[in-house]
């Protein structure tokens, strides 16, 4: 019997990265999947990679009305939801000294309010027959870097959200878990806009390597396995945790 | 799934609660099993249950505060199965008493058996886990190691060394390019020989310590096991240096 089997997923951030990584594998494992993205070319192409398993709705996450919409999109089945996975997410330079209010506030929408918004979706189709809610911070958010002002802080907010949901849906008796991921640095087309940007971006992904005490980058698939343990029933008395997947930088 | 075929795990503490189930559980992964311990009825039937359901397991009695059966540990297991990938860290010992109740022998004892294992464990098993192109440690703290629990400073003295060595020997390995992950398994209140040993069959602790995990169930020993397997598996990869926990929750709240 495959992990997931007769479950069914809304992962956000599902067009590419680490969403899409999720996306694929917990389609291989027997899951069905809800990929939501407000990137539609991509969504679609990740869904048709995986077939019938896998379907695209556009989704800003951002928005109020198209989580609404989602859930109208999704009619009898926003009960049979089992996991929602939030993995959208922006990451963009920016220190104190030249970060302006205006991406501050759209750091914090898309990595920020988006995960809110993700939660509570989750707690209203998941109360009555439980599931499991994994929220994607950063390595940052305990090991912040001076050169990703916003990101830093939205994604500890991301921590401190995943605790509260946590201990909220037990207070009330539902069997729902909410867990957090803390990926370091990983190959992804979010780093690649790093690398691409940079003058030199080979030194680049040396730096970012040498930034983990493993001296590498991690692969999308490394931070998938622990988003689906965390899915799983195998993690049933894991909560308000989370757990750090990035080569040794929570230990510094 | 995790596939641990062929792989080899020394299990420690092996006799009961969790380092009993965590030998099951990999062993139904693949892995061989040599399971340490000093009771050695129990040890034998931990290893023939491992056998009845097709797995491979040895049994050996060890203290593991010895250096000198750390030496025979890794003998056996080079002679039986030829090297090493996996080393569980589980024996450990708990008493509840007062700070100026606990005597300094007490004290030392408990420390000892709780963290000079721990380093015994790594300082013998990652020489032979190189020559084998790597491995995974997990070494096992706990919740108490990590929040505060009255009556018992020794107990959180020596599970709090856990997560401060392990975050050490994890940084020194992979800063020395070595291929070893090594990590903490964080349990939160797991019903197991060892809680009983202090409280006893005490039904009204059993109903504190429930209500006083959000998810209004203690945890059993499958639960760490599988988070355990997580951690030796090479699903974690990129994982090393950290703590798992795995509550209830307690430590969100």
């Amino acid at each position: 019997m495959k992990r997931f089997e007769g479950k069914l997923a809304v992962i956000s951030g599902g067009a590419s990265g680490m969403g899409a990584a999720t996306a694929k594998r917990f389609a291989s494992e027997g899951g069905s999947v809800i990929a939501i993205d407000v990137d539609e070319e991509g969504g679609k192409s990740i869904a048709e990679e995986i077939g019938e398993s896998c379907e695209f709705f556009k989704v800003d996450v951002t928005k109020e009305e198209d989580w609404d919409s989602l859930e109208k999109h999704l009619g009898d089945k926003f009960h049979k939801i089992t996991s929602v996975v939030n993995a959208a997410g922006i990451s963009e330079p920016g220190t104190i000294e030249d970060e302006t209010l205006e991406h501050w506030d759209r750091v914090h929408a898309i990595n920020g309010t988006s995960v809110f918004l993700g939660c509570r979706f989750a707690v209203k189709a998941m109360k009555l027959n439980g599931g499991s809610i994994v929220n994607f911070s950063s390595s940052l958010a305990t090991r912040p870097k001076p050169f990703v002002l916003s990101y830093n802080y939205s994604k500890a907010g991301v921590l401190v959200l995943t605790r509260t949901v946590a201990l909220h849906c037990a207070e009330m008796g539902y069997s729902i878990r909410c867990n957090a991921v803390q990926p370091g640095a990983i190959n992804t087309p979010m780093m690649q806009r790093y690398l691409d940007a940079a003058e030199d971006p080979q030194q680049q992904l040396t730096d970012f390597a040498a930034s983990h005490p493993m001296n590498r980058v991690g692969e999308p698939e490394e931070v998938v396995s622990a988003v689906l343990f965390l899915c799983s029933d195998e993690a049933s008395f894991t909560t308000g945790d989370s757990i750090s997947v990035d080569g040794g930088v929570i230990a510094e | 799934m995790t596939d641990l075929t062929n792989k080899v795990a020394i299990i420690t503490g092996a006799t009961s609660g969790i380092g009993r189930t965590c030998c099951e559980v990999l062993s139904k992964a693949g892995a061989k099993i040599i399971a340490t311990g000093r009771n050695e009825e129990r040890g034998t039937k931990t290893v023939e249950n491992i056998k009845k359901s097709g797995g491979e397991a040895i049994f050996l009695k060890q203290d593991v505060c010895s250096e000198q059966d750390w030496k025979k540990c890794i003998e056996l297991t080079k002679e039986r199965f030829n090297g090493l990938d996996i080393l569980i860290n589980n024996a450990g010992a708990f008493f509840i008493k007062s700070i100026e109740d606990t005597t300094v022998k007490e004290f030392n004892s408990l420390v000892s058996t709780n963290v000079e294992s721990v380093f015994l464990g790594m300082k013998h098993c990652m020489p032979v886990m190189d020559e084998a192109g790597g491995g995974s440690i997990v070494n096992v703290s706990s919740l108490m190691g990590v929040v505060g629990l009255p009556d018992a400073s020794a107990y959180c003295a020596s599970k709090g060394a856990i997560c401060g060595m392990t975050r050490s020997a994890a940084l020194e390995a992979a800063m020395n390019g070595r291929n070893i992950r090594i990590n903490t398994m964080v349990p939160g209140v797991i019903w197991t020989e060892m809680l009983v040993g202090s409280y006893g069959e005490d039904d009204s602790v059993k109903e504190f310590l429930t209500e006083e995990t959000p998810l209004k169930r203690l945890g059993n020993t499958e639960d760490i096991a599988n988070a355990i397997l997580y951690l030796v598996s090479e699903e974690s990869s990129f994982v090393t240096g950290t703590e798992l926990i795995v509550d209830g929750g307690r430590g969100a709240d």
